[in-house]
């Protein structure tokens, strides 16, 4: 089932970013809202870091036109923008055949597994992101895998990966905004200091989602 | 009418200053410091609120009630174990009552996200004998807020609201109504006999307060804020968030009856409409089973099958999700699916740097010869040291407890007996315990770790570092010669290990300040990349 066809069965678009501390997460949640907000859809967001504000794991919900919950269903996610490929991986039951899902493949591998390497209590690896992304597509077909961080490095800092992936995510045509849109609407809302990177990023983000034409037929 | 977007916290900040509150309170604490964050960001420079962190959250309540006495409306927030710092004058400031408005919003953490248990507060309003209003999303955030300033004027009472963090950390589009009118006068003062509460006056001001309680009933009855609707004979209840849930668990028009929940005490008059209307009633509450229990009463409902977290159909534990609501309800959710593999985990832990590392590094080699050293630990980053690779710390119960409870595990033999404890916890409530600690010169080795924030929720300001809280520690009796400072490096570490060794050796009461600033606040200017400053001033931050 297409997105489109899929929307007519159950209204809204639920979208969950996953990533960790620091790369961005919250603020792609944010302009997503700010965004949607102005165009005069119902939004509401939900987001969970606690105590693991650091490095931690951090998700975050988007649900447009769909209700007052915060929280996604199992399984009930349009989208999943996975900002690393583990927490990608983690944000699984949120996943069904019919989701889409974005990876970014560049890890940012966990504290504990370089503490538990110097410790030499155990060997600690990160987990092979060719058998991730494959555990995924093997639930939602349409998963689409590709180095984000590389782009955010291109386009001049690796700080903007949030943009490259937000890039990806409007550049699919999936949502009701387009990319133009979405970037008139939040270009005005990003501080000067990384502007330009910004900005080339998410270009880079929307290059990336007509290379890899999510707009179209399944990968 | 203006609309913003709004986490629920900043929708409660808003509905306060446009109630025109003259001042905020509050001591830090996940999920409800944006409350005060956002109240005193809003208002910062234009003079009409007063805004500061408090020591602790009996001393924030304290500082509202005293605005409340002197006529004008304030706002004190605080997560739901800071109501039990608070407890004091929260319960009794139901005896005075109140002047100009008082409105108490705590946030409870069902999961315990980030807290050490997940105590529901609508069992303190209730303990209390006040309104407590439950808001169910953004929106009612910030009117339930607006409308508890008025309640508690017209009743003369706090009011209490409660939210969760769900709620607290969740974004939604809010319509903000009017502002009340500035600058508010301040209301005459009050009765002094009804604010001094010795015997004669309390005995009086408790009647009153019973008195009073037809009036809270009788407010909950009438609100709008509560909604029945009859339908099928499954009725449903549902409190606070959890309506959301049932919402999307059941779809727009489920065929059941529902009794949406935002009041306390219970509205009594609707509730008997849905029980006498239904079969069944199945009670969806975020927290502990309060409805639950309360329509069960002791001996159950005769011919009626009450359902909820008594009876297993949620689990009696945790925070509930849509998909646990839908089970309830006999829906199967999708999922929920395993994960890929076994994915390595991402716990908090101290960051690349952190001088807590540093000092439980010392420490660590300090005590390694004693087999029976306990450390009593406190509330804040490093109680980090509890996990690998330190495993270090033996408790952490109360903010505070850890100076009180090593003086008492040091009277039942217990050597050495250490504790931890950061600057900001030492002034919320730790201080308190040191004075009794210094005055019986106890065998105990305190480590004061002072990095000159509230490092955990965010890197507030603090009461006390560097200079100062070596006078209050003097002042509260600690000994100078047996009042140490280090500077937690490695390359101090050995000299480091010396001072701890003689503190330990000392049979009496040792203070150890380890004094280095928190990593997030300050960096030596050096390690600061062009790349990362430009990177602090961009939107991919925390």
């Amino acid at each position: 089932m297409n997105p489109a066809d899929r929307q007519q069965n159950r209204p809204g678009w639920r979208i969950l970013i996953a990533g960790t501390g620091g790369q961005g997460v919250l603020t792609a949640a944010r302009l997503l809202c700010e965004c949607f907000a102005q165009l005069g859809h119902q939004v509401v967001s939900g987001q969970l870091h606690g105590m693991a504000q650091r490095g931690g794991a951090v998700q975050s919900s988007v649900i447009i036109d769909g209700g007052s919950s915060p929280v996604i269903p199992s399984g009930r996610a349009d989208f999943v923008v996975g900002f690393e490929p583990v927490e990608t991986a983690r944000a699984l039951p949120f996943v069904s055949r019919h989701t889409t899902v974005y990876m970014n493949t560049a890890p940012v591998v966990p504290y504990v597994l370089a503490q538990r390497a110097a410790l030499k209590k155990e060997q600690a690896q990160y987990p092979d992101v060719q058998q991730l992304a494959d555990g995924v597509r093997a639930v939602a077909s349409r998963t689409f895998a590709f180095d984000a961080t590389q782009r955010a490095a291109r386009a001049g800092s690796v700080r903007a990966l949030n943009m490259v992936m937000l890039g990806c995510l409007l550049g699919s045509g999936s949502l009701p905004c387009s990319a133009e849109d979405f970037w008139n609407i939040v270009a005005k809302r990003m501080p000067a200091a990384l502007g330009e990177a910004n900005t080339k990023a998410f270009r880079g983000g929307t290059d990336l989602a007509a290379e890899l034409q999510v707009g179209g037929a399944t990968p | 009418m203006k609309t913003e977007l709004m986490l629920g916290d900043e929708a409660v900040g808003q509905a306060a200053i446009d109630a025109g509150i003259a001042g905020a309170f509050s001591y830090p604490g996940t999920p409800a410091t944006e409350i005060f964050e956002f109240i005193a960001h809003r208002t910062k420079g234009n003079g009409s609120v007063f805004t500061m962190w408090s020591a602790n959250e009996k001393v924030a309540y304290e500082e509202a009630l005293g605005m409340s006495y002197a006529g004008k409306r304030a706002v004190v927030s605080m997560k739901h174990v800071g109501l039990n710092v608070a407890a004091d004058p929260f319960v009794n400031s139901a005896l005075t009552g109140v002047n100009g408005a008082l409105v108490v919003v705590v946030a409870d953490d069902p999961g315990m996200h980030s807290s050490q248990n997940e105590q529901d507060t609508r069992y303190l309003g209730e303990f209390a004998k006040i309104p407590v209003l439950e808001p169910s999303n953004q929106q009612e955030c910030y009117d339930l807020t607006r409308e508890a300033f008025e309640l508690s004027e017209r009743m003369g009472l706090p009011v209490l609201v409660r939210i969760v963090t769900r709620l607290s950390h969740s974004r939604a589009v809010v319509r903000v109504a009017e502002a009340k009118p500035e600058p508010r006068e301040a209301k005459p003062l009050p009765d002094k006999n009804n604010w001094t509460l010795i015997p004669a006056n309390a005995r009086r001001r408790f009647r009153r307060l019973l008195d009073m309680q037809p009036a809270l009933h009788e407010y909950s009855r009438q609100s709008p804020i509560n909604k029945l609707k009859l339908a099928g004979k499954r009725g449903i209840i549902a409190a606070g968030i959890a309506h959301n849930y049932v919402c999307e668990a059941l779809g727009k028009d489920p065929g059941d009856s529902l009794l949406k929940i935002g009041t306390y005490p219970l509205p009594v008059n609707l509730v008997r409409d849905l029980v006498n209307h239904c079969e069944e009633i199945v009670v969806v509450e975020e927290g502990y089973p309060y409805i639950e229990t309360r329509l069960n009463g002791l001996l159950g409902l005769p011919g009626k099958l009450v359902r909820g977290k008594l009876d297993g159909t949620l689990p009696a534990t945790g925070e509930l999700t849509p998909d646990l609501v839908a089970a309830a309800f006999g829906k199967s959710a999708t999922g929920p699916r395993e994960v890929v593999g076994d994915l390595p985990g991402r716990p908090p832990s101290l960051c690349k740097g952190c001088p807590h590392i540093d000092t439980f590094k010392a420490m660590l080699e300090a005590t390694k010869n004693y087999s029976n050293a306990v450390l009593f630990s406190d509330i804040g980053c490093y109680t980090l040291g509890c996990l690998p690779p330190f495993e270090a710390v033996h408790s952490c119960v109360d903010m505070g407890a850890s100076i009180s409870m090593a003086h008492g595990a040091s009277r039942a033999g217990v050597y050495p007996a250490l504790c931890t404890i950061g600057d900001s916890t030492f002034t919320h409530s730790g201080m308190t315990g040191l004075i009794g600690a210094a005055k019986a010169d106890a065998d105990m080795t305190v480590f004061l770790l002072d990095n000159a924030t509230v490092a955990m929720t965010g890197g507030q300001k603090t009461m006390a570092a560097g200079e100062e809280l070596i006078e209050l520690l003097k002042g509260l009796g600690v000994d100078e010669e047996h009042l140490q400072v280090i500077e937690p490096l490695a390359k101090y570490h050995e000299q480091n290990v010396e001072v701890i060794n003689k503190a330990l050796n000392h049979r009496g009461l040792s203070v150890i300040v380890a004094r280095r600033p928190c990593i997030q606040i300050k960096r030596p200017k050096k390690t600061v990349s062009k790349e990362e400053k430009l990177a602090a001033a961009a939107p991919g931050g925390k």
